[in-house]
């Protein structure tokens, strides 16, 4: 065997084999998601609704975004956990419940606090389990979690309480869609003076932040909306609602209802899946969240999230022979947990392919041209359409079918950027990779964008904190 | 150890030989090229004899035939041969045949209809290069159907069989009825 070659086709085919894969992947979740329909709005008040709201620092957000769910939400009870905050989350956490009487605060203290998001949801499972009377039905007891600077659509409850969501007792839990932009209030609001006003405009947002919305709305959308038919939907850290009764199960069965991944949303929702309980995801509503706008700060969130799905990859096999779970379903969980290694593997031979191209086109003694006419020009076409096509075209889709305040400009600037954007997060399944191979499982909050201000009403309340 | 065998022994002999038959023949196809590829050029020579379009020849690794009175060929190289699209299914498939809830016919049945697809498409390939090399002349022809063509018809052999192989993976008695929690616990 001549190594050369061989090393030459080996990096040939794990291009073209990864080209297509990724490709039929995308047609795959966009049919499921351009032939979407909307779903039937329920009754909320068929509910009980717990929101569990994790506070870690949070001193620039928590009191508007529970002034905001207190508004849209007056029917839920709300579960603020204190994760040991240092700043001046837990004095304005004591204030908020003295002033709502539906809110209350779950404080965690060294040395339990601080060991990431799913024991802190943990801690506060464990007291609204407390709180609800025994004769609850807690089939109808929904828990959502929601970050400290979410915002939920006014109709989330109701759109969520519809026949195919919640009210079937099927459904273990639901994801809704989640909106990522500079200002959540602009896209909650529910007054047409700022419906129509500058800040629900996203032309002139973050191109960064656009991006991420995009990446939420369009392919992250498209994926779950493949799930339901494959019955695989995921749950992501925001806007996760279940049901009281499957958390309790999943706690019989693997200690607590989250448990310790870096992923710890994808991970609850592996262990629904694996408690015989249906998930569903709800594109008709959404949470809205602020963006990140340092690049920095978006690799550290891709690479926490990289890790935690290299961590879930212990599940397959249990996946793989759980009766509740469909083979397509098993598929799709399998190209997901995935996806860090066909990064990885796509970083290393795309550009060497690249390499390889330029080098025999330079090397060849008829001259470059005769090189590219002889064929080798076939070459590009084929890279436009499995390279940047199924990059760039979320940028239209973004338009046309998540959110239509964007220029046909602004457009196709996001589809140009989206793809520097999705090479750019192939560095985070690196970095996700050598955290876990160096055995490194710790991880610091993620910076928001707002954590260097304080808010108005922060400021306000001051004296009378 | 007493985990191992306890997993062979939940798993059972027969799937864990089934795998290593599916894994075994992908790796030995990628170890012992010569032969494979030798094999796929008589099986291209055959294909193009058959489709009339020359009375074609093989030698090794290479097929050769006269286009307008000139000696011309084609080589299955290492890059050209379909076993090195054929790791992802072998692994898909071997992965599954250890399943127990999936009946064994089933991932051994998408191997062998993924990897035929894969062989036929890479046949269909270099017929197109023949057919290009005829229609257009040796240098024109070549040019135009070795990378964009008979790229194109590789990605539609890749796409085919990952879809016959998903179909028989997800369809029929076991891989589409999900029993559900509630059916096995009083609703509260």
């Amino acid at each position: 065997m001549d190594t050369e070659n061989w090393v030459l086709a080996l990096i040939n085919s794990t291009a073209f084999l990864l080209c297509v894969l990724f490709t039929s992947y995308i047609i795959a979740v966009l049919r499921p998601f351009l032939a979407r329909r909307e779903v039937a709005l329920g009754d909320r008040e068929q509910f009980q609704w717990h929101i569990i709201v994790p506070c870690l620092n949070e001193q620039a957000v928590v009191a508007d975004c529970v002034d905001h769910l207190i508004e849209v939400f007056p029917e839920a009870t709300l579960w603020l956990v204190d994760d040991a905050s240092d700043d001046r989350t837990p004095t304005l956490l004591a204030w908020l419940t003295r002033r709502y009487p539906s809110v209350h605060v779950v404080e965690r203290r060294p040395p339990d606090a601080r060991q990431g998001k799913g024991p802190a949801l943990n801690a506060a499972w464990r007291q609204i389990s407390a709180y609800l009377p025994p004769d609850t039905d807690r089939g109808r007891v929904i828990v959502g979690v929601v970050d400290a600077d979410g915002r939920l659509e006014a109709f989330c409850p109701d759109v969520i309480s519809g026949d195919d969501l919640f009210g079937d007792p099927a459904v273990g839990a639901v994801q809704i869609q989640v909106r990522v932009t500079a200002d959540p209030d602009a896209l909650t609001v529910t007054d047409i003076g700022r419906l129509t006003g500058d800040p629900a405009r996203s032309r002139d947002q973050d191109l960064l932040i656009q991006l991420q919305d995009m990446e939420f709305v369009g392919p992250i959308a498209a994926m779950q909306f493949l799930r339901r038919r494959t019955g695989s939907v995921a749950m992501g850290g925001n806007g996760q609602f279940t049901r009281m009764s499957t958390l309790d199960t999943i706690a019989a069965t693997y200690g607590t209802p989250w448990s310790g991944a870096l992923l710890e949303d994808f991970e609850l929702g592996l262990h629904v899946l694996l408690s015989g309980y249906r998930s569903e995801y709800c594109h008709d509503t959404f949470v809205a969240q602020a963006g990140l706008t340092q690049p920095r700060a978006l690799l550290r969130q891709r690479t926490r999230w990289a890790q935690g799905n290299l961590q879930c990859l212990k599940y397959l096999w249990q996946v793989a022979n759980s009766p509740h779970i469909r083979v397509s379903g098993v598929l799709e969980i399998g190209y997901y947990l995935a996806i860090p290694f066909t990064q990885i593997t796509g970083s290393v031979v795309f550009p060497l392919s690249a390499l390889v191209y330029v080098a025999y086109m330079m090397a060849d003694p008829a001259g470059s041209d005769r090189w590219l006419l002889t064929g080798a020009l076939g070459v590009l076409p084929l890279a436009l359409a499995f390279g940047v096509l199924p990059h760039a075209a979320w940028g239209l889709f973004y338009r046309s079918r998540c959110a239509g305040m964007i220029t046909r400009r602004r457009a196709w600037l996001l589809a140009v950027a989206n793809l520097a954007y999705s090479y750019f997060l192939q560095a985070a399944a690196w970095r996700g990779l050598f955290r876990l191979l160096r055995g490194r499982s710790d991880w610091a909050k993620t910076a928001r964008a707002a954590d260097d201000r304080l808010p108005a009403r922060a400021r306000r309340e001051q004296v009378s904190v | 150890m007493t985990a191992v065998v306890a997993w062979t022994r939940g798993v059972g002999p027969a799937r864990i030989v089934a795998a290593a038959l599916m894994a075994g023949i992908v790796l030995a196809g990628l170890v012992f090229d010569d032969a494979v590829r030798h094999s796929e050029a008589c099986l291209s020579a055959a294909t193009v004899r058959a489709s009339g379009l020359a009375d074609a020849v093989c030698l090794t690794d290479a097929v050769t035939y006269h286009v307008d009175g000139r000696l011309a060929g084609h080589a299955v190289t290492y890059g050209c041969s379909a076993v090195l699209l054929m790791p992802p299914v072998a692994a898909v498939c071997s992965f599954l045949a250890l399943v127990r809830r999936i009946p064994l016919i089933r991932p051994v049945a998408a191997f062998l209809v993924a990897t035929t697809m894969l062989v036929l498409a890479n046949q269909a390939r270099m017929l197109a290069i023949v057919l290009g090399m005829r229609n257009f002349g040796v240098e024109t022809g070549y040019a135009l159907t070795h990378v964009l063509i008979g790229t194109a018809v590789s990605v539609f052999g890749v796409l085919a069989s990952g879809y016959l192989a998903i179909q028989i993976l997800i369809t029929g008695r076991g891989a589409d009825a999900p029993r559900s929690a509630l059916s096995m616990r009083p609703a509260r």
